[in-house]
């Protein structure tokens, strides 16, 4: 046979994909994309079921017998016990609004990361498998049979679903992709499929209080560190309490905040104000070695795990007999504590409704769940003139604000960050309004996304924050981008790297900690990074 | 007319088709996405695209400056180096442009016996197609660099923090 001209065979090169309807195009699992399975030790740990070393790439993932029946009788029981799953399963009309306002669609162009076609890879088996309707008319009533493949899709893309939350601000029905992920993956979950950088975590904090595992000890040293880099910068030791009873306040933050850089220099920054509070104010606040972590990967995992995860800081708190609870910057962690905790444990009638001890400001918002976020109540401390800042030592940073999805869209926490960031530096620029606020784009690590082996949708994902971000770095010269979210500061630092090389990333703390001038300090030489400050770099 | 005033006065024309063909490679909804939403910060791939796509068009035909063609093709295969596709497809927007810019002017050019300079034409999106396929390596390699880096800095830590490792000097 002759072969044909190169040009010619060049010309028959088609680069454009196939048009099929959605239900026929086939299930490619893409590397940078999926992450490893959950390995059998952590699932059987937190007696979660089917355990078992099991590959996505491989034909069979090795599930139970029955599998068919115990999703599909997980999905009737979730459809009896959440209206609004019920709901979100019966009243979309495919109107497109939510279609192109997911990062990861913006990112990746996979139509099934379309919030409208993720939500539709359940919906139409709770069509086809549940409904009259569906079970009749089939896939005329956009309803198709739960088949291994199917199964297999709604895995993969329900683990490409950050639960952000930004599509349900767009859709006219108010349908909440989040709360449709989140019981995706509850069903998964009862097949034993898991992802491992949700399933460890999730047991490590179970046992020893903290995604890592670090044991109470270890957990001690690193703080200990960080005291030892903050005397030799600021010349004063904090010297911090741990599961301290009598204490009058518990502090509990994501452990990211505690192994994880720049979240590091965040954690100083909280040590540092704590500090500052015991030696003028008398505050007592105490770290707990077993309550060592805020995030709760429960949540993205099952509604009873997320509880029992999260049961821990309320006992903690009882046990130490502390007044009430202080949260740290993070993220998905606040939306568990401020939407559910309150009616998983509480209310804990052992605490008492959060009150400043240094303002007197009563935190009405938490008079039930008795736990406040270190942004609001450090804003509080400001407006009441209570924290001598030097703002000029962050001088060479240039600010912008990301706004994390969690307490911004889950919580209405919009205005406290930016005003503390005001307040402790004198560059702050703001990124356009349709990416900020309620708006915000996911850092695109988020509901344990934020595996290694898929870094790639990550960084598609991260595409629109990045832009934005480009977008205030040429016309405002901004080199940091600040936020209050651990995963953010993990996610944020590896993105920048890719997208825009020249902008850090930082927790506002790291900054209040940077410019808090504590009575006795020495003269700074360095900010909490071991930079020389603004006007000192001349002596280096 | 000269060669490039010819190719020049079709630019609307030339782009649209090399946009169209490039954004064709994304299954057909992503494809109209990121070809109409104009938004810069609603559709950031599609803005990208479009306006890199337009500057590599016009330096092409001005100075054809090699650091500045770099940016403007970083600008695309940035994107693509993420998005899963191969090498050849993440860069066919270069053999795209020669194709688009033949569908639009091909028959004039020969008529017109331009040859010589449709050769030299070819002999810089040549370079231009070094230049996205060194971008896109650069672009993969900084990728495993920063995930090697994650785990040399962790492992690195971890042992640090052990007490395992003992520095000599200060």
């Amino acid at each position: 046979m002759a072969i044909s001209k190169p040009d010619v065979l060049y010309r028959n090169i088609s680069h454009k994909p196939p048009e099929t309807n959605w239900m026929d195009v086939p299930l490619e699992i893409k590397p940078g994309r999926y992450c490893y399975a959950a390995d059998p030790g952590p699932l059987e740990y937190v007696g979660m079921p089917n355990p078992r070393k099991w590959n996505p790439k491989d034909d069979d993932w090795k599930l139970p017998e029955n599998w068919k029946e115990t999703f599909i009788g997980g999905m009737k029981e979730r459809l009896e016990k959440f209206r609004s799953f019920k709901i979100f399963m019966d009243i979309c009309v495919r109107c497109g609004a939510c279609a192109d306002k997911c990062h990861y669609f913006i990112g990746s162009g996979d139509p099934k990361n379309m919030p409208v076609l993720r939500a539709e890879l359940l919906r139409s088996v709770y069509r086809g498998e549940i409904t009259k309707a569906g079970q009749i008319l089939g896939r005329f009533a956009g309803g198709r049979e739960l088949t291994e493949n199917v199964l297999k899709e709604i895995w993969y893309y329900y683990y490409q679903c950050s639960e952000c939350r930004r599509c349900s601000v767009f859709c006219p029905y108010g349908i909440d992709q989040a709360e449709i992920t989140i019981i995706g993956r509850e069903l998964l979950n009862l097949l034993g499929l898991n992802i491992d950088w949700i399933a460890k975590p999730a047991a490590n904090c179970y046992r020893t209080g903290n995604h890592l595992g670090i044991q109470p000890h270890a957990f001690k040293d690193m703080i200990d560190f960080f005291c030892d880099d903050i005397e030799e910068i600021t010349g004063i030791r904090p010297e911090p309490t741990f599961n301290k009873k009598g204490a009058d306040y518990l502090f509990i933050t994501p452990s990211g905040d505690v192994f994880a850089d720049p979240g590091t220099y965040t954690c100083m920054g909280y040590l540092i104000l704590f500090h500052y509070l015991k030696e003028e104010y008398g505050m007592d606040i105490t770290w707990s070695t077993y309550a060592s972590e805020g995030g709760n990967f429960g949540f993205f995992t099952s509604h009873e795990l997320m509880k029992r995860l999260n049961a821990k800081m309320y006992m903690e708190a009882k046990r130490l007999g502390v007044k009430w609870i202080l949260g740290g910057e993070c993220g998905h962690m606040w939306r568990v504590l401020h939407q559910y905790m309150d009616s998983m444990n509480g209310p804990p009638e052992f605490l008492e409704v959060p009150v400043s001890p240094v303002t007197g400001t009563r935190f009405d918002h938490a008079a039930s769940t008795k736990m406040i976020h270190i942004v609001e109540f450090v804003a509080d401390l400001i407006k009441h003139n209570k924290l001598p800042l030097d703002k000029s030592r962050n001088d060479n940073l240039r600010v912008t604000f990301h706004d994390s999805c969690n307490p911004s869209r889950g919580m209405g926490f919009l205005e406290e960050p930016r005003y503390v960031i005001n307040k402790v530096c004198n560059n702050f620029f703001e990124m356009p309004l349709e990416t900020i606020r309620e708006q915000t784009f996911c850092c695109g690590g988020g509901s344990g996304l934020n595996a290694g082996e898929n870094e790639e949708i990550r960084l598609m994902g991260g595409l629109p924050r990045a832009n934005a971000v480009k977008s205030v770095r040429d016309r405002h010269g901004v080199n940091m981008l600040a936020n209050v979210c651990a995963i953010d500061r993990a996610t944020l630092t590896a993105m920048m790297d890719y997208w825009q090389p020249d902008v850090g990333v930082t927790g506002v703390h790291e900054m209040l900690g940077n410019a808090l001038i504590l009575p006795g300090e020495q003269e700074r030489e360095t900010n909490l990074r071991g930079e020389p400050l603004p006007g000192k770099e001349e002596e280096e | 007319m000269n060669f490039s005033s010819k190719i020049k006065q079709n630019k609307a024309r030339i782009l649209n088709i090399w946009i169209k063909k490039f954004t064709d490679t994304y299954s057909e909804q992503s494809a109209k996405f990121f070809r109409d939403n104009q938004g810069q910060f609603s559709n950031p791939v599609g803005y990208t695209f479009r306006v890199n796509m337009e500057k590599i068009f016009d330096e092409l035909f001005l100075d054809n400056d090699p650091e500045k063609m770099s940016e403007f093709v970083d600008g695309i295969t940035r994107i693509r180096a993420v998005q899963g596709f191969t090498p050849s497809v993440s860069v066919s927007f270069v053999p795209m442009l020669r194709e688009s810019i033949w569908e639009v002017c091909g028959r004039e050019i020969a008529r017109e016996g331009m040859h010589q300079e449709w050769l030299e034409l070819n002999v810089r999106l040549e370079e231009l197609m070094q230049l996205a396929f060194d971008n896109y390596m650069s672009c993969r390699e900084q990728l495993w660099k920063q995930r090697a880096d994650f785990l040399h800095s962790r492992t690195h830590k971890l042992l640090e923090r052990a007490g395992f490792i003992t520095k000599a000097g200060k």
